[in-house]
């Protein structure tokens, strides 16, 4: 764990602790991997498409959505990608097919995802603690609550935020400014904001909340640009439990 | 969040499913560099380059430079003929060819260089390559534990000591041994097989857990139908391997007329008459004896098995210092598996440390030529009188090794929660009116098991009487005493002692009962019936008791559905049947529904317009819950909704003990498999390899019996 910060700044207890759900909570890759893998061999079954094609394609589709979306949360739509990618094909628009393929993509996503060490016993530790807890994360509201039901977090933390609720992906201020709302952060609050991209996660939260950032290095040299940069979450936990006695 | 953002990103992350070994990415074979791991590796450098282990110098080395550099077919032989000692090298082929490249690509060094350093070096290469992938194989076992086992093995004393201090090499065998278990965990038969019998190539002692992993292949109930192709690897695959020693008679002579096989009739109780008893054969026949009576075994009772199995073989002979490594990996998996994992790492460490001690007084060690020390001969040696204390070190460490093996046993055997249910076969009961979706249900459940593990009995063929006979005329089919109940309750009870029955099957189509054949009992016995639960003491012996009801405008029109079209009878017979049965139904059939742990009723959405006398398929449908004592009702609800997106709605709870709810939606079987991995992972050690979830309602009556069953079986386990 490095400390960018003034460490007097950590020993203030936060009214409340913010978390990005992917790649922060739980390894985004590995279930991505094997997801895309399953879909693109249901496609090479079905629509003959080989595997080198698929990557193209989906890459194309991918590019294509998001220029049209740009920060929207629809633009990390796995639908409206494999609809695209379908379409690209030449097969028009396939609902059944591009329903499928989503389908497959996030049942093979979530059986393959898990949430890091230590990560619920830290929730589970600010929340013995009375401090209040989100999850603010881009995306579609419909699976990131998926996600968060799946790993059992709906009960631990107070609220959740979405860029489809707020209408832009962070770092924009608006979901910033949800959150502040839902919590009820009186100004000059103390909030920690616990994420893995310095820019998306922290730059944002500290613009618009004030916040102590909390980046989760992804196993290499990361950037200063966060107050605190840490590798495992018993890190994090072991600063919490220093406001057990307070 | 951070999105893969070009192709060439996604490429390098993505393999296919099934690449060249099994799927296996490079990041699989990578370990969190903690500061743990960084220690690690730290002592086992600096532990090569600084001691020249007494083993390796006298013995392990110049056998590989001498055979490097004179090949011969049988390296063994050549070596004893050239005067080379005749316990140089007392392991097999793949020994011989794990260490190989690397020495020999130290000695084209050391020829360049003029010295004799990378020799050495490429020979402690090799233990660290094995020692590296025994660690990988851990991690990968005890996935959500990396963090531990970079503690209690990658620090482990004995593996340390013992590799590269004193300079064994049982870490490679291990290493093979370890990835047998690993492949077993997957499943991969052929892999699994082919590592174990790479395992007993390396060093023949690995045979010591062959018998161990050979019953795990056939009591398994997941891998029983790899079973076969596992067994016949491991035995083609031994057989080659082993061929070069057979024909050798130096590798023999050093293999089997070694000085540690001398050790194995150390330790024995005199029982007169100049005989005795050798304890160590009668300490791992009974360890493998226990594994045998246990019957189905899991994976983590494999692993407790082989710890006790060679925990056992450590106690009843003054074993050499390398066959503690052999011990490790389940050392490992105790540590991580008691409940007290401080307690453990407390007891391992004793032992550990015991070990140590008690090997730095009475193995020989190594040179230091950089520290200018000669450790070679045992310590002991310079101590003089010091039998007392050494043997008291002795008796400590085997204690805590008794300690070790027993609590593994208490926790792996006697904890394990399968191991219970296991002992016996599941029983399921079905019950309700015909026509209700009894079969549909048994067949659905059945499908979840393993192949030919499930017997199943249908109530309908203890009638007592066929089709057309006089006592029909009085007696419909739901009045108990047209069936013959104490016959059912009987062949149950055989089915349950795993003895075989004689039965008779009731033919639909002719309406004739066919002759008696023979059945045995299995890992499931499945009975269905109107009349399952009307005895109670036919009703006990389930595990789980599921009552299937039906509106009854949808069970009339289903009923039709079947008798006239599937079973051919006459529509107007099918209808007067029903009616005719309507009071027997209410008198002797729905009254089992208060004694069932599980009340299925499937309803219509919307039931207007419902016709009985139909035979088209009904429309949506709905499913109606009655569940006793439904602890895990809440965890379902929120999976249900959350991730299948069924709509749910609670009945209020009454004072009877059961939960109510009604169920509907569109569930895909993928979604159910997902829950079920959630919810109830111990499902893997009941169901089959492949158990087949169904679509639809189908599926959620399927996911709540196994829910239901697991519950019941951790019940029994607190109970008992």
């Amino acid at each position: 764990m490095k400390i960018n910060c003034d460490r007097e700044v950590l020993t203030k207890r936060p009214g409340a602790v913010i978390f990005d759900l992917d790649n922060t909570l739980y390894d985004y890759e590995h279930p991505h991997g094997k997801a895309l893998a399953e879909v693109r061999a249901k496609l090479g079954r079905s629509a003959g498409i080989a595997p080198a094609r698929f990557d193209a394609l989906y890459d194309d589709a991918r590019k294509s959505v998001k220029a049209d979306l740009k920060d929207n949360a629809s633009a990390h739509s796995r639908l409206l990608y494999f609809q695209r990618m379908i379409e690209l094909t030449g097969l028009r628009s396939d609902v059944v097919m591009a329903l499928d393929c989503e389908q497959t993509y996030w049942r093979t996503f979530l059986s393959a995802a898990t949430l890091f060490p230590d990560v619920e016993e830290t929730m589970r530790l600010i929340r013995s603690l009375g401090i209040q807890m989100a999850i603010v994360t881009d995306l579609t509201a419909q699976i990131q609550f998926r996600k968060i039901v799946y790993f059992g977090l709906e009960s631990i933390v107070d609220h959740v935020i979405t860029s489809e609720e707020a209408g832009a992906d962070k770092p924009a201020a608006p979901i910033f400014a949800i959150a502040r709302r839902k919590l009820d952060l009186k100004p000059g609050a103390a909030v920690w904001m616990i994420g893995d991209d310095a820019k998306k996660d922290c730059e944002g939260a500290k613009a618009h909340l004030g916040a102590v950032t909390f980046l989760r290095r992804h196993g290499m040299a990361a950037p200063a640009t966060a107050d605190v940069v840490f590798d495992r979450f018993d890190e994090v936990k072991s600063l919490v439990q220093r406001f057990a006695g307070q | 969040m951070t999105d893969p953002s070009t192709i060439e990103e996604m490429k390098k992350r993505q393999v296919p499913p099934q690449g060249p070994l099994f799927g296996w990415r490079p990041r699989d074979f990578s370990i969190e560099p903690t500061p743990v791991f960084w220690a690690g590796w730290i002592i086992r450098l600096t532990l090569v380059l600084l001691f020249i282990p007494q083993v390796q110098e006298t013995l392990f080395i110049p056998f590989m430079r001498e055979t490097l550099l004179h090949p011969s077919f049988d390296p063994w032989s050549a070596f004893i003929a050239a005067g080379g000692p005749g316990n140089a090298f007392p392991y097999g082929v793949v020994m011989y060819i794990a260490h190989a490249p690397s020495v020999a690509a130290g000695m084209a060094l050391d020829a360049a260089t003029g010295g004799d350093l990378f020799t050495r070096l490429g020979f402690s290469a090799s233990l660290l390559a094995a020692d590296y992938a025994l660690f990988v194989v851990l991690c990968r076992l005890f996935e959500d534990r990396q963090r531990y086992v970079a503690w209690f093995y990658w620090l482990s004393p004995i593996v340390i000591y013992t590799t590269y201090y004193h300079g064994q090499t049982d870490i490679v065998p291990v290493a093979f041994l370890g990835g047998a278990l690993l492949a077993l965990r997957h499943h991969w038969a052929k892999a699994a097989g082919v590592l174990l019998a790479c395992a007993i190539s390396a060093k023949f002692s690995m045979a010591l857990a062959a018998p161990f992993l050979l019953l795990y292949a056939i009591n398994n109930r997941q891998f029983r139908p790899k079973g076969p192709l596992f067994l016949l690897t491991a035995a083609t695959a031994t057989a080659m391997l082993q061929i070069p020693v057979l024909l050798s008679p130096g590798a023999q002579a050093m293999i089997f007329l070694s000085p540690e096989v001398d050790r194995l009739y150390r330790f024995v109780l005199p029982i007169g008459e100049g005989h005795q008893l050798y304890l160590f054969f009668i300490g791992y026949a009974a360890a493998v004896y226990a594994a045998f009576a246990v019957g189905r075994i899991n994976f983590d009772l494999l692993f407790a098995l082989l710890g006790v199995g060679f925990l056992t073989v450590l106690t009843l002979a003054p074993a050499a210092p390398g066959w503690f490594i052999w011990s490790v990996p389940f050392l490992v998996f105790y540590q991580l598996r008691e409940e007290s994992r401080g307690r453990a790492a407390l007891l391992v460490g004793a032992y550990a440390t015991l070990f140590v001690v008690e090997q730095f007084l009475l193995a020989t060690g190594a040179r230091a030529p950089l520290l200018g020390l000669d450790l070679t001969a045992p310590f002991a040696e310079r101590l003089g009188d010091f039998e007392r204390p050494l043997s008291m070190i002795v008796t400590l460490r085997t204690l805590a090794g008794v300690m070790i093996a027993a609590s593994l046993y208490r926790r792996g055997v006697a904890s394990n929660d399968f191991f219970r249910l296991s002992r016996k076969p599941v029983a399921i009961g079905i019950a309700g009116d015909s026509g209700s979706g009894k079969d549909t249900l048994a067949r659905a459940l059945e499908n979840l098991f393993s192949p030919n593990s499930v017997i199943s009995l249908s109530g309908d063929d203890y009638h007592r009487f066929e089709r057309g006979a006089p006592m029909w005329q009085i007696l419909t089919h739901l009045d108990p005493r047209a069936n013959d109940l104490k016959a059912l309750t009987v062949d149950v009870q055989t089915l349950l002692a795993e003895r075989a029955i004689s039965q008779r099957h009731y033919d639909h189509g002719t309406g004739r009962f066919t002759p008696f054949r023979r059945m045995r009992g299995n890992d499931v016995v499945m009975v269905s019936g109107l009349h399952t639960f009307y005895s109670t003491s036919l009703r006990e012996m389930f595990d789980a008791t599921v009552f299937l009801d039906m509106d009854d405008a949808l069970r009339r029109r289903l009923k039709i559905r079947r008798d006239v079209g599937d079973r051919g009878y006459d529509l107007a017979a099918v209808v007067a049947a029903i009616d005719r049965r309507a009071s027997d139904r209410e008198r002797y059939i729905q009254p089992q529904m208060t004694r069932s742990d599980l009340v299925f009723s499937l309803s219509p959405v919307d039931k207007t317009g419902l016709d009985a006398a139909s035979m088209e398929a009904p429309g949506p449908l709905k499913l109606s819950v009655r569940w006793r004592d439904a602890t895990d009702f809440a965890d379902l609800a929120r999976c249900l909704i959350g991730l299948c997106g069924v709509r749910l709605d609670q009945h209020p709870p009454g004072m009877d003990g059961f939960v109510e709810f009604d169920v509907e939606g569109e569930i895909d079987a993928d979604d159910i498999r997902l829950i079920i991995r959630k919810l109830a992972p111990e499902a893997d050690d009941l169901l089959g390899p492949e158990p087949a979830w169904e679509n639809g309602l189908l599926g959620v009556m399927q996911l709540i019996v196994i829910i239901h069953l697991i519950r019941r079986t951790r019940q029994r386990r607190v109970r008992d």
